[in-house]
């Protein structure tokens, strides 16, 4: 009979090998490939030519700056929103209700253009408030420029910041919280007790504003810019080919940028990746419930989204809506058509953020029990390793895949992989992978060894005993994983518009862009965006009311789970 | 003849020896508890045995068979090795009832939907779980919990229980009552108890032996009586029990404590080694030192505490601080006495 060790080792090695084998092919490879395309030629000789061409012409280099400024901007003006607000729900206790703890986290399962559209419906020229403010004064409502971006991008990413802040500060006691506030003037509270706490919530919070600002293709191209990094190198991919080395220094451009953005917080914060990681890994804020000052806040912010957001659902209702403040009639025609027209894009999007999904839930739970039982060195490399994919920007993946993949033909498929649609899902996984490895480690956390080895104790093989307990245990885990990564997917536009072979393999989110984009579509699209937003907010408002639920039942599990936590 | 065997089981962990070439025998029925500080590798002979671990060198017997053994390259895997293992987190599963927990063992063994029901029912109602069969047993007390994985070790009526400090996550009322409830349950089932704790109460209550490790390295083996009052070296003394210790200087007349010269003690003089080296350790438990008023080693009454029905005193002697335990019936000195020392059991170990 072979060894305990023997056994487990063959498994482990195997797992090993396939993780390795596919960290390679989907994400080293073709990120290398990318850096050879930007400064060879054919032959294979170093040029510099476009390295040249990228630091001499105006455009590229306003381009880099205007990417860094905006990206920087949104996240500045998130953190500086949220950090008030936050500070007046933690010094008046309120609990944040189911609603907003899900509100936080629509913004990482929702696209910012929609948010950029809504509010050109509302306030752009076209708009009736916008022909009044020009009518009455030449006023020009500005939703358009650099400056719309980094706003609209801190509109966005604001509930986010503010839900990390918040979990990052509830993670301690309320005895600590009292004892702080005990005679304390609330300037003196603010600087000493509530920052140091927050700071884990609002570094990992910015990082993720700037990096997603810097990837997001989709919003200034729906406000009509173009002189920022993702739109340049999507043109010239667009224009010249996959292979445009010009592109291929903007891609690692931005990686570079956002690698550097990414280890900077981390510096500039002070603090571990362990640290940073405790807003996500701690329970859910566990203050008493009161309303008050903390309450009319939520109740601010809610009605200030309502309003951002009514755009869209005005458009999806609106029969005519032009050049007035409201539409002049409503129907719901546009709900029927979205739902007639695009089976195929939901169709689509199940397929691609399915596939991911799986595939992210698969090698995540492998990744997050290989760093669980790694050394310490080790499991430090790994962890940051992982963390890093996050600086990997969409569109510098898809274009190190066309050029790595081009012409590439798999044996079961008379077309060459890039034009299968293929890539995208491997693309979304690749990017899903950071919250698949976390959803996973939390999953993994909730069935300890001594579960498994108790059953294992029980008279039969492995796979019996991972079929009927190990699974059972982490069936909640995982559909709570796989959701996280097929909304991460499925908002994942710049992947999207780069990776899908033709209009009709696309996902949903391409679709709403597309119909965006013309004047007649803009109804159907909007409808789209509203069924999307509803379908993310259902499934997350029922993901956390069963975790809550779960969380309330079991309370050695949960102090199994969070064994430092103190509960009060 | 010993029903479990190990023989110079090793286990490394890297360059860190976990367990050093182990020797233990266990009989039928026999329950041998593994007491240690944290690290001790108490936990890891556990596994072993089990077959959560692999052997570095050794082999382990049950009876006849060989369920391990690095030399013949032989490994049973846990499944397959019929014993019951109850674990300190419960590791009560949390998706199925108190019945089907139990009965989840005997299930994936495919024994007859009859003979399935009849042990797990008289499992149920050996661990007076009968009540709440259908409940979850997420609802239940941790001593409830614990009474459902003793129940599903008991269902699959093992030839060996191995218990790794299941007393541990309990309240201090729960766990006594449950020592009294595994002692019951092992005289009606008549298993063999292979038991790990860090709670020397819990060890004295349960077992039939007592095996003291340290780094690896078992100390002694013995009944709880032979291991509390013979203890083979300065650590089981200390490990097992309270326990004070004075250095003293010896030489062919007398013992030197400090500068002030004494006779030996009266019942028991410090083995010839100790005396050829100079110097060795004398040790007592508190509840053996009894006050003087002439003669003995002479030393202040620092502190004097109340117990409840005993009284702790400290007694400074030539630096050294020595603790005594007396009923509070037992007239005893006051704080800044100058007082007379007499150890009834003294024990003498070497020094360092």
């Amino acid at each position: 009979m072979k060894s305990y060790a023997i056994r487990s080792s063959v498994v482990k090695r195997t797992f090993a090998v396939l993780l390795a084998a596919y960290l390679l092919v989907f994400l080293v490879l073709p990120i290398v490939k990318l850096v050879i395309a930007a400064i060879t030629d054919e032959t294979g000789q170093l040029i510099r030519g476009p390295l040249d061409v990228f630091f001499n012409h105006p455009l590229y280099l306003e381009s880099l700056f205007n990417s860094i400024v905006v990206s920087a901007g949104a996240a500045l003006l998130a953190a500086i929103a949220a950090m008030p607000i936050a500070f007046v729900l933690w010094r008046a206790r309120t609990r944040p209700p189911l609603l907003v703890e899900l509100f936080g986290f629509l913004p990482l399962f929702v696209p910012p253009f929609m948010l950029s559209l809504s509010l050109q419906s509302l306030l752009g020229r076209g708009s009736g408030l916008g022909q009044w403010l020009q009518s009455w004064g030449d006023m020009d409502p500005g939703l358009w420029g650099l400056p719309s971006v980094a706003v609209i991008e801190a509109i966005h990413y604001f509930p986010l910041v503010l839900m990390l802040l918040i979990m990052s500060t509830a993670a301690y006691s309320e005895q600590a919280h009292a004892t702080a506030s005990v005679g304390v003037d609330w300037r003196r509270l603010a600087i000493r007790v509530f920052l140091p706490l927050g700071l884990p919530g609002l570094g990992f919070g910015m990082a993720i504003t700037f990096l997603k600002t810097l990837d997001d293709l989709a919003t200034p191209l729906s406000l009509g810019l173009t002189n920022l990094l993702a739109p340049q190198a999507f043109f010239r991919v667009s224009t010249y080919g996959a292979q445009d080395p010009l592109s291929s220094l903007m891609a690692i451009a931005m990686i570079l940028i956002s690698a550097l953005a990414w280890l900077a917080s981390v510096v500039l914060v002070r603090q571990g990746l362990a640290d940073w990681e405790r807003p996500l890994n701690s329970p859910l804020p566990r203050i008493r419930g009161r309303l008050g000052t903390g309450g009319l806040c939520l109740g601010a912010i809610g009605a200030f989204y309502l309003v951002c957001y009514s755009g869209v659902i005005l458009t999806s209702i609106a029969r005519i809506w032009s050049y007035t403040a409201l539409p002049e009639s409503y129907s719901f025609a546009h709900y029927a058509s979205a739902l007639e027209s695009e089976t195929q894009a939901f169709a689509n999007t199940f397929f691609y953020c399915g596939f991911a999904a799986v595939l992210d839930v698969a090698i995540g739970l492998a990744l997050a029990y290989a760093i669980d039982h790694a050394p310490d060195r080790w499991r430090r490399l790994l962890t940051w390793s992982i963390a890093s994919l996050l600086s990997v920007p969409a569109i510098a993946l898809a274009i190190a895949y066309l050029q790595f993949f081009q012409g590439l033909r798999l044996p079961l498929f008379d077309e060459p992989l890039d034009a299968t649609g293929f890539l995208l899902p491997l693309a979304f996984s690749v990017r899903g992978l950071p919250f698949a490895i976390r959803a996973c480690h939390l999953v993994l956390r909730n069935v300890p060894a001594s579960y498994i080895e108790a059953a294992q104790f029980s008279g039969r093989s492995r796979w019996t005993v991972a079929r009927r307990i190990v699974l059972p245990m982490m069936a909640l885990g995982l559909i709570v994983a796989f959701l996280i990564c097929f909304g991460v997917s499925a908002v994942d536009l710049s992947s999207a518009m780069l990776l899908v072979p033709s209009e009709t393999e696309a996902p949903i989110s391409y679709s709403i862009y597309l119909h965006m984009q013309s004047t007649t579509g803009r109804g159907t699209g909007s409808a789209l965006a509203v069924l999307v937003i509803a379908f993310v907010a259902i499934a997350m408002t029922g993901v956390v009311a069963l975790l809550r639920a779960r969380r309330a039942a079991a309370p050695p599990i949960r102090r199994i789970v969070f064994p430092g936590t103190q509960t009060h | 003849m010993a029903y479990i065997e190990l023989n110079q089981v090793t286990k490394r962990f890297g360059s860190v020896v976990a367990v050093d070439r182990m020797n233990l025998q266990i009989n039928q029925g026999e329950c041998v508890a593994m007491l240690g500080p944290s690290g001790c590798g108490k936990t890891t002979t556990l596994r072993m045995v089990a077959g959560f671990e692999d052997l570095d060198d050794g082999e382990i017997r049950v009876g006849e068979r060989i369920i391990s053994s690095k030399a013949k390259r032989y490994y049973l895997p846990p499944e397959q090795r019929n014993f019951g293992m109850v674990f300190q987190a419960f590791a009560v599963w949390p998706h199925l009832s108190v019945y089907e927990n139990v009965a989840f063992p005997l299930r994936i063994r495919k024994l007859p939907r009859e003979e399935i029901h009849a042990r797990t029912e008289e499992a149920l109602k050996h661990t007076n779980l009968y009540k709440v069969a259908q409940d979850s047993p997420e609802g239940l007390s941790g001593g409830g919990k614990q009474r459902v994985a003793l129940a599903r070790a008991l269902a699959i009526r093992p030839d060996v229980m191995l218990l790794d400090e299941p007393l541990s996550s309990l309240d201090p009322h729960f766990r006594e009552e449950m020592r009294f409830e595994i002692k019951d349950l092992q005289r009606r089932f008549g298993f063999s108890i292979l038991y790990v704790t860090h709670d020397q109460s819990e060890a004295m209550a349960l077992s039939d032996r007592i095996l003291v490790m340290q780094s690896g390295i078992v100390q002694q083996v013995g009944t709880p009586l032979e291991v509390y009052a013979s203890p083979v070296n300065r650590f089981v003394f200390e490990f097992i029990g309270l326990s004070c210790f004075i250095e003293t200087r010896l030489d062919q007349n007398g013992m030197r404590i400090g500068d002030t010269p004494y006779a030996w003690p009266e019942n028991i003089a410090p083995p010839v080694e100790l005396v050829l080296a100079g110097k060795g350790l004398l040790a007592a438990r508190p509840t053996e030192i009894d006050f003087v008023a002439d003669g003995g080693i002479r030393g202040t009454v620092m502190r004097k505490v109340y117990l409840g029905e005993t009284i702790d005193y400290r007694v400074l002697v030539d630096g050294t601080e020595v603790r005594v335990q007396k009923t509070r019936r037992t007239p005893g000195p006051a704080i800044g006495d100058n007082c007379g020392l007499r150890f009834s059991r003294p024990h003498w170990y070497p020094v360092g």
